[in-house]
């Protein structure tokens, strides 16, 4: 069974082709229907690759299956290849679960909205995109999906398109991405001139093999990395992600959990050896993870928009994954990422929830005791939270815990501390977020009062079954310190993940990493519990007595506007200035010139097309003797 | 292998030609699609036998004809080529007024014609086949017998052609004095052993080269190209576009692919061809640019693509010759069929205002021709795109590079009038009322097997490459 696995991104495409040409037709019913379906048909077959791949022994990964070559030209070659690996097979899996359970919420989600067909068309575009990014067995084909996944993205953030900040949202995310983007090509370029194969297996057979330096390796993965900065959010280059809020609900769920953001960690991931051999780029990725993760937590402290906390949540945690693939305990990286995708899906989709049941309202100043009327989202959320929060026993905890103890471990201590005060603050401004919205007095709004609800159960049980992930989805990659073989991840990975920096440590030590992980998860836990439910005079005094360090978290450190005034508004100055004063004059000039001239040569030319025979046979006449000539006499 | 199966293609096709001919005096003339019927009937039967004789290398006559895998190739995409002229001519004959009995039978022999030219090594029959070709030609040329044009057409075609086939006789007649042997392998044999060559061999390569050139309508001897095209049965311009130039270059590559490996003086041949594909691209590109005649622009776009052509058979590069010729094969005839499409009775929409809104119109048809428009500038992911990177990759790769800067400039001024076609059918409101036939299967056929034939080369060559590359590898290497 496991030979089809290249059916996988494929069903969704044949979905969304289906519905993209008879949407118009097919009953709504059934389109969501097909929509579900079709990306549960992936899940299904990503479970048994799965369970196939663990049945072949490790010298026969990865299974590529060559659908067709495209391109072949001399040493040029591209191919349409898949394949199937652990690596490969973990990212359908998660996409593909969580995709399927984000497009059943949908269901609930969108029911009133008038571009439903459209939605789901778009809904599984993405998915496949996100599908040939994660099992293309070349970068080309990687790219591919890359780039199918940022058009999506582009697609469904701005699906209210007459809303103009959901127009905008979307062109941001699209314009960010691609200029990260241009750095993954640069890259992809390089590793055509410098291996001249851009075969996953190739790439890693000229590393091993010494046919690239260090340095053109640091070189290529800077660049590649540069894209994944771009696509995963990373510092400079996350502002799109908050903006992408604009769209709707399960679409930030589908980005932030199982697509989109992930893009950038898998592909760090699939370069291992490359970010390995060359030492610096994967330094690089470290630093810039883990500065990312504390700033981005930083930004939540503050925000009071349910779903923007969230969205620097999810900058902070793809940060954490970061830290895990610099340090080179890519498996950890890899951990939290599918882990991530469980509770971050599941408290975007309680989020949506929460704004289901309050009309809309996103803002948590106008929330507060929900919890009694919330009964099944409350409960999933709270999961979630906790799970993320790094709370023992719940899956985030052993990921989170994994990369902190790799990283230390490798000795990169200063990391391991942004680390921690990342996770420190996660833990405050999740429950931040809980109290101000599930407890406390009521601040709802009267009008929404009215139609409080909860929500469908077309909406909750996909809550609850990721709340059940939430809890569980952990327990398959236990620290070594319980027992050496119970890190059953990690050990699936290692096949892919040659070279591995899984540095050991005494157990003593490991057990103290892990009481501190510990110990900052209930910290960060209290503080909030003191700031928003005993003492919620404090948070007031605070922002009274720092009232320039509130200003600055709140307006996330102004980067918005340095932007704007840096980047955007000076390139659209300058823009309009070279539109007037070069493309009009000189450029236009130049082709209008060129064309009358191109025109009045082609008007000589036809003069000698009289349309008489003779002057035909004299030019053939003529033609012939200058050929002759010219044979003879040179 | 020595076998008479050698003739069998050639034989079906000889055969139908006759039957045809002799069937159309029983046939009235309204049922005159059973003709057509019956010519498909046996193309088909061809193209299956072609197919079977792959990798088989037969041949007859001593070796005179033979059925190697490359001229197997060729036959099938001159047996295609056919095969979409005829679908096309089904109603066009009946529309516009050609429906004369002879149409098919001549159709048929043309194509017998170049099924010898392409798989011969020796010059006497290549030219055997090369009049067999021309005097049918000719005749079709001329079958709008009340069309001056076409009149025109027919006696600029025959006093060319008979002049040109003179100039390769002629040539012929030298190479033969020189080399004493009409066989191409044995001349070029000739051409190694002799250090200095003699002015008599050297002139008689000259004519034959001449003789070619205008059969596949290189500048300066393409004069005739736009008034035959634009005078013809435009079924029978798709037809002269394709077939013709297809056997002209396979005959070419016979020569030269040898000729090159014995490099002995080449020098002289090497750069006349090089200053013919700069004149044929520029003439062809640039005086298309003036042109309103829809069938006028594609002669001279006609014209432009052999330019293309001869840079591969400068970079020795058969392969991307023949997969050129396998994507122009279905672009050209794609971008006729929609011509073709636009008429009704009596009346052919060929004027570059005709096709003001059609692509609101007749979105279908706009469309397609809008696609194969894109290919012939070569646009990607079309199979104009792939053919024309192929062989421009492969003349770099033979340092041929201000040839592909000129040919890439070249195609450059082509996109202007490809894209002006578009522009009209697209942006332009419809300034006459154009109403066309639009009950025509056939003809919709061919629209959609040439769209499906350029997206598929244009998307995934695999297959057909490989295929290219077995047929040009069973060429004799010197």
């Amino acid at each position: 069974m496991t030979e089809i696995f290249w059916l996988i991104p494929f069903v969704p495409a044949l979905s969304a082709f289906i519905l993209a040409v008879f949407g118009k037709i097919l009953p709504k019913k059934y389109v969501s229907f097909q929509a579900c379906f079709a990306v549960f048909i992936s899940f299904t077959i990503s479970v048994v690759s799965l369970l196939g791949l663990l049945r072949i022994s490790h010298e026969n990964y990865p299974i590529v299956k060559t659908l067709f070559s495209w391109i072949h030209s001399g040493s040029f070659e591209s191919n349409l290849s898949l394949q199937l690996d652990p690596l490969s097979a973990v990212m359908a899996l998660v996409v593909s679960g969580v995709g399927f359970l984000i497009h059943v919420y949908s269901v609930g989600y969108m029911a009133e909205d008038k571009g439903y067909t459209r939605y789901f068309t778009y809904l599984n575009l993405f998915t496949f995109a996100m599908l040939l990014l994660v099992m293309g067995s070349n970068i080309v084909l990687m790219f591919i999906g890359w780039e199918g996944v940022g058009l999506c993205s582009y697609l469904l953030i701005g699906f209210w398109y007459e809303k103009h900040s959901a127009a905008n949202a979307g062109k941001k995310a699209f314009i960010v991405n691609r200029i990260g983007d241009a750095g993954f090509l640069l890259g992809i370029f390089f590793i055509f001139v410098l291996i001249g194969s851009g075969e996953f297996t190739a790439i890693n057979k000229a590393i091993s093999g010494g046919v690239i330096t260090q340095g053109a390796a640091t070189l290529i993965a800077i660049l590649l990395f540069v894209g994944a900065i771009g696509k995963s959010a990373q510092i400079p280059l996350y502002v799109w992600l908050p903006d992408a809020m604009e769209g709707p609900t399960p679409v930030s769920a589908l980005i932030h959990a199982a697509t989109m953001v992930t893009a950038g960690v898998y592909m760090v991931s699939r370069m291992n050896m490359l970010y390995t051999f060359s030492g610096v780029a994967a330094q690089i990725v470290a630093i810039v993870g883990a500065l990312t993760a504390v700033y981005a937590a930083t930004m939540a402290l503050t925000q009071n928009d349910i779903k923007r906390v969230l969205a620097y949540s999810t900058i902070s945690q793809i940060g954490f994954m970061f830290i895990g693939c610099g340090v080179g305990a890519y498996a950890a990286g890899m951990f939290h990422l599918y882990t991530h995708a469980f509770f971050k899906s599941l408290l975007f989709l309680a989020a949506g929830s929460v704004m289901h049941a309050l009309s809309g309202e996103l803002d948590m100043r106008k929330m507060g005791g929900l919890k009694k009327y919330l009964p099944l989202t409350y409960p999933t959320f709270l999961i979630g939270a906790i799970a993320i929060a790094g709370v023992p026993f719940f899956s985030g905890f052993f990921s989170k815990d994994a990369i902190l103890t790799q990283a230390y471990a490798n000795g990169q201590y200063f990391i391991w501390a942004l680390g921690i005060m990342g996770a420190v603050l996660t833990a405050f401004y999740m429950f931040r977020l809980i109290f101000l919205t599930f407890h406390g007095q009521e601040r709802i709004e009267p009008e929404a009062k009215k139609h409080l609800h909860e929500s469908p159960p077309m909406m909750t049980i996909p809550l609850v079954i990721l709340a059940f992930f939430s809890v569980v989805a952990g327990y398959i990659g236990l620290p070594v310190v319980l027992g050496k073989n119970l890190n059953w991840f990690g050990r699936f990975l290692e096949p892919v993940i040659r070279v591995s920096h899984e540095a050991h440590l005494e157990i003593g030590t490991e057990w103290l990493l892990i009481l501190i992980s510990v110990a900052v998860a209930l910290v960060g836990i209290y503080i909030a519990y003191v700031f928003y439910i005993r003492n919620p005079q404090i948070p007031h005094a605070l922002v009274a007595r720092f009232p320039f360090i509130y200003k600055l978290l709140y307006n996330k450190y102004y980067v918005d506007e340095i932007y704007n005034a840096a980047f955007v508004n000076s390139t659209v100055k300058g823009s309009e200035i070279i539109y007037d004063h070069f493309d009009l004059k000189v450029v236009d000039g130049a082709v209008n010139g060129t064309g009358s001239a191109t025109n009045f040569s082609g008007k000589i030319l036809s003069y000698l097309q009289t349309g008489l025979l003779k002057d035909y046979a004299l030019v053939f006449l003529l033609g012939a003797i200058l050929f002759l000539g010219y044979l003879l006499f040179f | 292998m020595n076998s008479f199966l050698a003739l069998f293609p050639l034989l079906i096709i000889v055969f139908a030609a006759l039957l045809v001919l002799i069937l159309e005096v029983f046939i009235k003339k309204e049922n005159r699609n059973y003709l057509a019927y019956v010519s498909l009937f046996f193309l088909i039967i061809c193209g299956i036998i072609c197919g079977k004789f792959w990798d088989k290398d037969y041949s007859y006559f001593d070796g005179y004809l033979f059925l190697d895998n490359f001229s197997i190739f060729l036959s099938f995409i001159i047996i295609i080529t056919t095969f979409f002229v005829i679908l096309l001519s089904m109603k066009y004959i009946f529309l516009q007024d050609v429906n004369y009995g002879e149409f098919y039978s001549l159709l048929l022999f043309a194509l017998s014609g170049m099924m010898i030219m392409v798989s011969s090594g020796d010059f006497l029959v290549i030219f055997l086949g090369l009049e067999v070709l021309s005097i049918s030609s000719y005749a079709l040329a001329g079958l709008r017998i009340k069309d001056e044009k076409s009149s025109e057409a027919a006696i600029k075609y025959f006093l060319l052609g008979s002049f040109a086939s003179a100039f390769f006789i002629y040539g012929l007649a030298l190479l033969y004095g020189a080399s004493h042997s009409t066989e191409i392998l044995s001349i070029i044999d000739y051409f190694k052993s002799e250090t200095s060559l003699s002015l008599m061999a050297l002139i008689g390569l000259g004519l034959v080269i001449i003789g070619f050139g205008f059969k596949i309508a290189v500048v300066p001897f393409h004069m005739w190209t736009p008034d035959v095209y634009e005078g013809a049965p435009t079924p029978i311009t798709a037809f002269f576009s394709v077939g013709p130039k297809a056997a002209g270059f396979a005959v070419l590559l016979r020569i030269f692919y040898p000729y090159w490996k014995v490099a002995l003086n080449s020098q002289a041949i090497f750069w006349l061809l090089c200053i013919i594909s700069v004149l044929t691209m520029v003439v062809g590109n640039f005086v298309a640019l003036r042109q309103t005649n829809v069938k006028r622009i594609l002669a001279y776009s006609s014209i432009a693509h052999a330019g293309y052509l001869l840079i591969a058979i400068l970079a020795q590069d058969n392969t991307s010759l023949v997969f050129y010729l396998t994507v122009y094969l279905f672009m050209n005839i794609g971008a006729f069929a929609a011509v073709i499409a636009l008429g009704k009775k009596d009346r052919e929409y060929l004027e570059l205002e005709d096709y003001a809104g059609v692509g609101f119109k007749y979105p279908w048809i706009g469309a397609t021709f809008a696609v194969f428009l894109f290919s012939l500038a070569g646009f990607p992911p079309t199979g104009g795109f792939l053919a024309k990177f192929y062989v421009f990759v492969g003349a770099v790769r033979q340092g041929l590079v201000p040839l592909v800067i000129i040919g890439v400039l070249a195609s450059l001024v082509s996109v202007f009038y490809y894209l002006r076609i578009i522009v009209y059918m697209y942006m332009r409101e419809p300034s006459t009322e154009i109403e066309i036939y639009i009950e025509n299967p056939a003809l919709f056929l061919v629209l959609f097997l040439c769209l499906y034939g350029v997206l598929q080369l244009g998307l995934f060559p695999g297959n057909i490459l490989i295929l290219v590359q077995q047929a040009v590898s069973s060429l004799p290497l010197f």
